[in-house]
Parts: C-alpha cells; structure tokens; sequence
C-alpha cells in the first residue's frame, strides 16, 4: 500500500549539499518535575536507544533545570551514554525563551544529529523554537523513523487528522522531532551502563527572557474539561435523576475528577453539553475513566477507548462495557458511589 | 492594537479521504482552518475594544482568496494575498519566512496564527514569526487580555491537566492560539456587505523581494500514503474463542488482551475493592 503512493512524489527533491556529515549522536529531551525524571523521559530513552542502535550513533539525554545532576543515573537502565546537563536558577520553571538560548547553544557546539521531544506542552513549545532558532527542519508528532543503508531518515507522520500518511524528509541536521509519547512503551536496554555526566556550565543569557511569569492557575478539577482531565467520572443512564448527580460531584471533589458523561445524560440535562463524550462529543484519555451507569454503546465507547485504566460500575452483567473495563463492579451506582467517597475520605485521610 | 493575523487554507478534515487505488487524496473541500476563524474573532474583538484595525495574511495558490474574503466579511480591515508561482509547493519553514517578510512591510502590534493548522500540523508557524522578527512568543493561548496603556499583553497559556499559566509578554508579540481562545463571531449584515466589497490586496514574490533561491526548503514531504491501522497489543489469538470470533479478530486487527476482572459483592466490600485496584495501578495513595 505504502509504495503506491510513493509513485507520485512531490516536487521538491533534497538538496544533499545541505546535509552535514560531522553530525552525530541521538539526543532527546528528558523532562522532569519535581526533582523526578518525567515517565516521557524514560519513554523517550527508550526509542532514542532504537534509533541510536540503528544509526550506529550514542545516545544522550539533555537535562535542564536548577539543581538536576542527581538525575543522570536514573537513565542507566535506559542504555543511555551521555546526559548533558544545563543548571541554572533561571531554568528553574519552563520558560520557551531561556531553555531555547541554553540548548540552541549546546547543540551548536556538539552537533548531534537528532534531537527528540515528547509531545508535552514543554515539547511542543520547544521543539519549534529550537528549529527556528538553529533554521533546521522540524517534524512534529511523527509516528516512524525508518533508517537506511546509508543511515538516511525517512519519517512518517499523520496529516490530516490520521486521514492520511506523509512521508518525510529533512535536508538538514539535526532532525528536530516530536514523539507522541502515548504511542511508546518503556524499554529498558538489554545492559545498564554508567551514564558520562557532562556539565555544560552554559548560563542564560537574561537578555533572552522576553516574557514575564505571573502566575500558575491550577485548574479546578470538576471544571476541566474532560479532554484534558486527568481522571474522568462518566454518567450515564444509571444516574436516574438529577439529584443523584450530588453524589458523584462529591466523589469527583476527592477525587480531584472532571464528571462527563454519555448522550442520555447530556439529553437528560444532568451534565451539560461540553462534557459528553462519545461521537457526538468529545475523545478522552485520562489515566482514570470510572464509569457510572453507562452500558457502553458503540457511539460512546469510540471516544473512550485510549483512557489507561477503566473501572465500571453497572447493575447489568452483561452490559458491552464488561467486556472493555480493567474492572467491573456490578451494582447499583446509587448505592456504590456515595460508598465509596466516603472510603476513599478515609483511606486518603 | 493593530493585529495581524496569519490565516491558512486546509481541506475539510472530516471531510477529505485517501483513495487507494488511485494514491492520492479525494473529496478535497477547502475551507478556512476553524483556529484561524478564531485568531479572526479575537482580532476583531480586540479592535473593538481597543481600535485599531485587523489585517489578515494568507499565503497560497489563487483559491486562498476565499479564506480572505471569509476574513473580510467577519470585519477583517484588510487582507493580503501572497501568490507567486514559487510560492508553490513551500516548506512550513519556507512560508514562515515568505510571511515575516510581508508582516515586517506592515505596522504591527500583535501577531496571532494557530498552534497547529488542521491539515499539516506542524506547530512551527508561531515559532518561525517571532525568530524572524525576534518578537516574544507564547504558544498554546487560551485567553489574551491586551493592555494599550502599558502596551503589553497578559496571556493564559494551556499547560498539563486544564492547568493555565500566566504570562506578560511586552508588544508586539506573537501568539499561536488555541481553538478554546475565542468563539466565532457572528457579524452584522452591513459587516458582511462591506466585506464583499473590499480589495484583496495581491503581493508577488518581485515586490516582496524574495528570490526563488533564497527559499531553500528544509523539510520535504516524499509521498503521502494511507495511514497505517493503528498498532495494537495483539496476543496469540485465544484457542478457546470459536472459528467465528477468531476470524472477526483476526479482521479487526487483533484484540487488545485486557485482565477484566468482574466483582458481584455487596458495596462495602467491593468499594474496598476498587480503591485497593486504585493503589495497586498508582492512582492513589494512602
């Protein structure tokens, strides 16, 4: 299938000239919070390790921060090489202005050939800074790098809202690339090896700093929307009334949940409109889905599908959501609910 | 405020399809990118709040008029066209520069473009702008409030979980919008009117200065094929299954194994059970 679309390229062909050979070494970007490596850090060390096998390439891991020497060694399982570390107080909180002066400036002065980004709000800000500042080609969410004899890189990625694959190139390096870190696992490498700390002693350039932070403004979890939810509570049929929905607002509140729910209950007028999920509303992902009293219509589960773990609750056992959950209590949600926010109270007491 | 805003034609996401047998794309409707329309409606009401005027860019074959006389028509001041014959086919990177050159001729207080255009997608267009006219950048903007006295702009920026962070940023500035920022405005008849009349200001490569040379393009894209079916976690297909639901697994692509586990327990006990299924895959902790 691949190669038959392969037979009406587009015009612009690459321009070798402007391919530079001394490049070399695979880099990604490892975010951590909190003075813990990131889960995307780990994910990333993982298909960096694939890529950097393939090209022959080491693999380095590019930390920046305050205080974030210490957190080299947790890449050692990774196969992880190098981990060039940029310290300073500026870096403390992500800003687009201070991380692109301090890693345009390493990149310039070690040449490595590919740098990969998690698709986290940091990546998709930095990624694209970064690739104009050094004027090199950037792709964003790509899904394959394939490597061939001559160790060139043919990308694809989806357009069109995965209607549709492009094939790409870039004519230049490094590859500035981000990854859906969704579509990776962790891999360790098969030997643990010492990682070579590298302090680059580099400083931002205050200079640099254009924008001024103000706040953060952490979200009310029962406001947010469930797309961007974290942990999502959908109602369904099985709430019954309106009053019942008191219930579920308290447990999303310990939670820390936004309350979505399925087409019954937006018809009903139970939850309104921006928080059905389903094909007529919106697609969720969260870490958590927990499912009220909804049986698990196609038209519902479409958008569900991609959550990370799924517990249901559902007086039917035979209900098409059985079959998708991770759990399955069957009961009534009237009854279970309220149970177990007031254990969950205690438990996290 | 006067605000320039970057405007792309794509085909219609839910509309356009990949046809196999000839390899190539079909049922391509354009229609103007729905961020866009919303860069326009905050532009708009930025105006109206402040003065000033809304000029909207678009660079593409001659078709792209149409997302322009769509900006007009939503009360857009001005709109110009970049049409050449070597603006065809660029790069992200290649139009980034074409659209800073044209956006330098003109008198400018903020510069607002999508985050990511519906069709390509690559997020860079924000970035490529404010590196060419090393304007401050925030990407990801949920909301703009905009200050003419002190000449700066407080924005909302979409971090993780619903999160916002807040930044001040001096103007000019760019910002790359989310399709959250602003709902579509709705214009009066007499706007659309008026729309209908104005000029389409036309800009050429020659009176642009740029040079078919100096658009070295640094992506390029080689094929476009069809998507691959998504990768899915398949196991040996269970032997205890009957011929008929091998075979629909088999079709669909594999089945997902998961570990469904099904509790028939009074509530207290199965609550304990859930919040002990909690703990274990680290949702919570005690």
């Amino acid at each position: 299938m691949e190669d038959k679309g392969r037979k009406n390229p587009q015009e612009l062909t690459p321009n070798p000239s402007s391919v530079s050979v001394e490049s070399k070494g695979v880099w990604f970007i490892a975010e951590h919070k909190a003075g813990q490596l990131e889960k995307t850090a780990f994910l990333l060390a993982g298909e960096g390790k694939a890529l950097s096998t393939k090209l022959g390439e080491e693999l380095a891991a590019v930390i920046i921060g305050s205080k974030v020497k210490h957190l080299a060694d947790q890449l050692s399982p990774y196969g992880v090489e190098k981990a060039f570390i940029i310290e300073d107080e500026l870096l403390e909180e992500y800003t687009g202005d201070a991380h692109v002066n301090v890693l345009s400036r390493i990149v310039k002065s070690n040449k490595p050939s590919l740098i990969l980004f998690p698709t986290t709000p940091m990546g998709n800000d930095l990624a694209p800074r970064i690739a104009a500042r050094l004027r090199v080609g950037m792709i964003a969410r790509y899904t394959e790098i394939e490597v061939d004899r001559e160790k060139k890189l043919t990308i694809r990625r989806p357009i069109h809202g995965g209607k549709a694959t492009a094939t790409v190139v870039t004519l230049n390096k490094p590859l500035i690339a981000t990854i859906d870190t969704q579509l990776l696992t962790v891999q360790k490498a098969p030997q643990a090896n010492n990682v070579q700390v590298i302090e680059t002693g580099v400083k931002v350039d205050p200079g640099s700093i254009k924008t001024r932070f103000i706040d953060y403004k952490k979200a009310d979890p029962c406001a947010v929307c469930v797309s961007e939810a974290e942990i999502v509570i959908g109602v369904g049929k099985g709430l019954s009334c309106a009053e019942n929905l008191k219930a579920v607002e308290e447990l999303a509140r310990i939670l820390g949940a936004s309350i979505g729910g399925s087409r019954r209950a937006t018809d009903e007028r139970w939850i309104s409109d921006e928080r059905r999920i389903g094909l007529t509303g919106k697609n969720i992902a969260p870490k958590l889905y927990l499912i009220c009293g909804i049986s698990g219509a196609f038209h519902h589960t479409l958008s569900i599908k991609s959550s990370q773990l799924m517990v249901a609750i559902n007086k039917d056992k035979n209900a098409p959501i059985a079959k998708l959950a991770d759990m399955v209590i069957i009961g009534d949600m009237q009854q279970i609910i309220p149970e177990l926010a007031r254990q969950l109270k205690e438990t996290l007491k | 405020m006067r605000v320039v805003v970057c405007v792309k034609q794509v085909p219609d996401q839910t509309l356009i399809k990949f046809n196999i047998d000839t390899g190539s794309l079909n049922n391509i409707h354009y229609i103007i990118d729905p961020v866009d329309e919303t860069s326009v409606s905050e532009a708009i009401k930025i105006r109206e709040k402040n003065g000033g005027e809304v000029i909207a860019v678009s660079l593409g074959p001659s078709r792209t008029e149409e997302v322009l006389r769509t900006c007009l028509k939503m009360g857009a001041d001005k709109a110009i066209h970049l049409c050449d014959e070597i603006f065809d086919n660029l790069d992200v990177y290649s139009v980034s520069t074409v659209l800073a050159r044209q956006i330098a001729s003109l008198k400018y207080d903020i510069i607002l473009c999508g985050r990511e255009s519906m069709d390509e997608g690559n997020g860079f267009m924000g970035a490529g702008i404010a590196e060419w006219l090393d304007l401050p950048l925030v990407t990801s903007v949920t909301r703009l409030d905009v200050f003419a006295d002190t000449m700066t702009a407080r924005v909302h920026r979409r971090i993780k979980g619903g999160d916002r962070e807040i930044l001040e940023a001096p103007l000019p500035a760019v910002f790359a919008v989310e399709s959250v920022l602003s709902k579509p405005i709705y214009p009066p008849l007499r706007t659309i009117l008026a729309g209908l009349k104005k000029q389409i200001i036309k800009v050429d490569s020659q009176s642009l200065g740029v040079d078919k040379n100096t658009l070295q393009p640094l992506t390029s894209i080689l094929s476009v094929s069809q998507p691959k079916p998504r990768l899915k976690k398949t196991a040996t297909i269970d032997s205890k299954l009957t011929a008929h639901e091998r075979m629909k697994l088999l079709m669909s692509g594999g089945a997902q194994q998961k570990s469904s586990k099904t509790i028939e327990k009074p509530p207290q006990a199965a609550v304990a059970d859930i919040i002990q299924f909690l703990i274990t895959h680290g949702i919570i902790s005690r």
